[in-house]
């Protein structure tokens, strides 16, 4: 704080006199205090340069549109995606029929235990370089010892469907070891190349097979053989394939940006649904139980030596660690060594938990096998099925059920671990039967060349309220006759998704805000069949015909270029 | 539609009237949160956080000043963040990468690069400045001499007193001008002090 030769002028005196909000006398008193000291006048000058200076500040940038979305009833969720500070994952809320395993592995992995599961994953990956190798060695050890014991029970009791399980999971065991083994390795080499993000990204990677042997463990147990009973005749063919899978080397991550780590749980849901419909004739399992009990002994043996070999990492773990200096978090998230060790056995903990509470019945088994015989789109993209809310579920079924019977008939020779398709619901957006919706995802050319998502953008819709009816009955619309003060606005996702509900009966157009300029979207490359099914829209303008009760789905609405 | 017109049908419900209110105050909103909390994620969260408070209450909102009404809720939800990071201190990883030398809002590609580096280092140490004040400091200091709020709408914004709105801005000035006067180098020749022991 500055003195003054006038002490009883004080910085708050000066401060409200620049402001001119001083009563009149002290106004004129520090008026002639100016005048008279060359101190003050030093004060309120510095004082009004101050504030000159933060009135020159520049306005700061939006990151992004803070819009609420306009169904308010997706906030949480949204919200949830557009937080910057505190990032989860991307999920709609939506009105899903399904429930049992495939609805329980969901919810765990959106749930608590799965943000703790992927909040551990940093730890894991930490704690894998000095004592993980170690632990993995001996889980793979014991898994498989377990694999053995459920072959030879398989063999001494001649069920079939165990057999063939056992014939799946120790294949799937068979690989992962191997595979787990060379990402470890692989690990490590690239920990002594990169830096120490780069290094736990890495050896998170590696933990993954640990995880799907010991669930894959974990789910074998949970199988009775009684279960052979519900398996339905009609599938039980010898040239069944075991299951209708998608084939991921295990030496590839098991995660892509869209689905990261918690997809990866999945690969103990495909054995497990496999089990129910996966038998061969008695000689053949005989044999197969053989071959599986020599190659799971085997493979006890590989990874007792790979134990010794992790040995070694971990040795080479903690000298890359000295050599480094690693500066921890200062929230603590990774406090120490023990606690990452401690994370890592939690996490064990919870996915056994997750098993035992999820793993299917027989007859989830048998729905989940025919679900997951249809088509996986893709595992990093939802399929965004918009339908009536009353011929969603139906038509759903339908199509899985005949890309089942039509699903080509393979047998599986070399062991390989195998993620299931995985059907995921589509987005049903409950309306009622006065208004109708309206979804889409709008797609730009980038700057790069490519098609991508108009994310976070403005998007209005419009209603027009001029139509004429021509000579042939089609219903013509003016798309510039709109009410430009009565646009309804929303704002697309990082995806470019944009929802619109509680729409009146009638014909709109798209509006793109852009600084507040408004323009309206013309027709793209590329529209959905249920756009302007009866309306013949004006010449490069896209008009949408929106009905009670039904809900309008663009599709991917692509532009080379927007206004 | 007026202000007036917008609260009503937002408060009935319509998510496009208050996103229009949202269009009016955003920019605003974020630039008090950022100063206020120093961290752009941060400030998102608390805007995002503070309009979706307004729009579930807005019920609440028995006319008068929607602006400062908006503010004070956006004002708090900063105050609620700082309150958490103090009690879970954390440090961005991004945040220092970036330092402080270099300020991306603050550039301005008309000028040259000399003009551009000189405001550039008085707006950092402005906007640095701005950082060592105490957090309720910040925010009467933002809204009044940043945003130009009057005094009584501070005052309703952060539910104090006007007397304690004076003390505080006179304080957050006078720290602020004490600051710069630390880093006189870089301040015209007239802002300086003649004593450099001042």
């Amino acid at each position: 704080m500055l003195s003054s030769n006038d002490s009883h002028i004080t910085d708050e005196m000066l401060s409200a006199f620049i402001d001119n909000l001083l009563p009149e006398n002290e106004h004129k008193f520090v008026e002639a205090a100016i005048k008279a000291d060359a101190e003050v006048a030093w004060r309120v000058q510095s004082l009004r340069q101050t504030v000159a200076y933060l009135n020159e500040l520049p306005e700061l940038a939006l990151p992004r549109s803070f819009a609420l979305p306009a169904n308010i009833s997706l906030t949480e969720s949204w919200l949830a995606r557009q937080s910057t500070h505190q990032p989860k994952a991307a999920q709609l809320e939506v009105s899903t029929q399904d429930s049992g395993f495939w609805s329980g592995l969901r919810n765990y992995l959106q749930g608590p235990k799965g943000l703790s599961f992927n909040a551990m994953a940093a730890a894991i990956a930490l704690a894998l370089l000095v004592g993980g190798g170690f632990l993995y060695g001996d889980l793979l050890t014991e898994n498989l010892r377990s694999l053995t014991n459920s072959a030879q029970v398989a063999t001494t009791s001649q069920n079939t469907e165990i057999a063939s399980n056992a014939d799946a999971n120790s294949s799937a065991g068979a690989e992962t070891e191997s595979d787990a083994a060379d990402d470890s390795q692989d690990s490590s080499t690239i920990a002594q190349e990169s830096d120490a993000a780069e290094m736990a990204t890495s050896v998170s990677v590696a933990i993954l097979p640990t995880e799907t042997a010991i669930a894959m463990a974990a789910t074998q147990q949970n199988v009775e053989p009684a279960n052979a009973e519900f398996v339905d005749p009609a599938i039980l063919t010898p040239s069944r394939p075991l299951a209708q899978p998608t084939s991921i080397p295990l030496s590839t991550p098991l995660t892509t940006p869209d689905m990261p780590l918690a997809q990866a749980p999945a690969a103990p849901a495909a054995a497990s649904s496999s089990m129910a419909n996966t038998v061969a004739p008695l000689t053949a399992q005989a044999q197969a139980v053989e071959g599986i009990t020599d190659m799971a002994a085997s493979s006890i043996e590989r990874a007792d030596a790979d134990s010794e070999q992790f040995d070694s990492v971990e040795d080479r773990g903690e000298g890359i660690i000295s050599s480094r200096k690693i500066d921890l978090p200062t929230d603590g998230s990774i406090a120490n060594e023990s606690m990452a060790n401690e994370s890592m056995e939690t996490a064990a903990e919870n996915y056994n938990e997750f098993i035992e509470e999820y793993s299917p019945t027989a007859e989830e088994s048998n729905m989940g096998n025919q679900a997951s015989s249809g088509s996986l789109e893709s595992s990093s993209v939802i399929p965004f099925n918009v339908n009536t809310p009353q011929s969603a579920p139906s038509g759903v079924a339908a199509a899985s059920s005949s890309q089942a019977q039509a699903a080509p008939l393979t047998e599986s020779t070399t062991p390989q671990a195998t993620i299931p398709p995985v059907e995921l619901p589509p987005i049903v957006i409950e309306i009622d039967e006065s208004t109708g919706a309206l979804t889409g995802t709008i797609q730009v050319r980038q700057d790069n060349g490519t098609m991508g998502p108009l994310a976070v953008a403005y998007i209005g819709l419009g209603q027009l309220d001029a139509m004429t009816i021509d000579e042939n009955g089609v219903a013509k619309y003016d798309a510039t006759q709109y009410n430009e003060s009565a646009v309804r606005y929303t704002s697309t996702d990082n995806n470019g998704l944009f929802i619109f509900t509680s729409i009146e009966p009638g014909a709109y157009v798209l509006i793109y805000n852009v600084n507040g300029t408004q323009s309206r979207l013309n027709m793209p490359t590329d529209i959905g069949n249920d756009v302007a099914n009866n309306v013949e829209p004006t010449p490069e303008a896209l008009v949408i015909e929106i009905r009670a009760g039904e809900q309008i789905d663009t599709g991917v609405l692509q532009y080379e270029k927007l206004p | 539609m007026t202000e007036e017109e917008l609260i009503d049908s937002a408060k009935s419900g319509d998510v496009d009237s208050f996103n229009q209110l949202i269009y009016t105050y955003e920019r605003l909103a974020y630039s008090v949160a950022h100063r206020t909390l120093r961290n752009p994620d941060l400030a998102a969260d608390a805007v995002q956080n503070g309009f979706v408070k307004a729009f579930r209450g807005l019920n609440g909102f028995r006319g008068g000043n929607f602006r400062a009404w908006l503010m004070r809720i956006v004002t708090n939800c900063c105050y609620d963040i700082l309150r958490a990071e103090k009690r879970r201190p954390t440090e961005s990883l991004d945040h220092l990468l970036s330092g402080v030398e270099h300020l991306p809002y603050l550039t301005d590609p008309q000028e040259s690069p000399e003009q551009y580096t000189s405001r550039m280092e008085l707006g950092n140490l402005i906007e640095t400045g701005i950082g060592t004040l105490p957090a309720d400091q910040r925010v009467v200091i933002v809204l009044r001499d940043v945003h130009g709020y009057t005094y009584q709408e501070i005052a309703d914004i952060t539910q104090d007193a006007m007397g304690t709105v004076k003390s505080r801005l006179s304080r957050a000035r006078g720290g602020l001008r004490d600051y710069l006067q630390q880093h006189s180098e870089l301040l015209p020749e007239t802002y300086r002090h003649k004593d450099a022991s001042l």
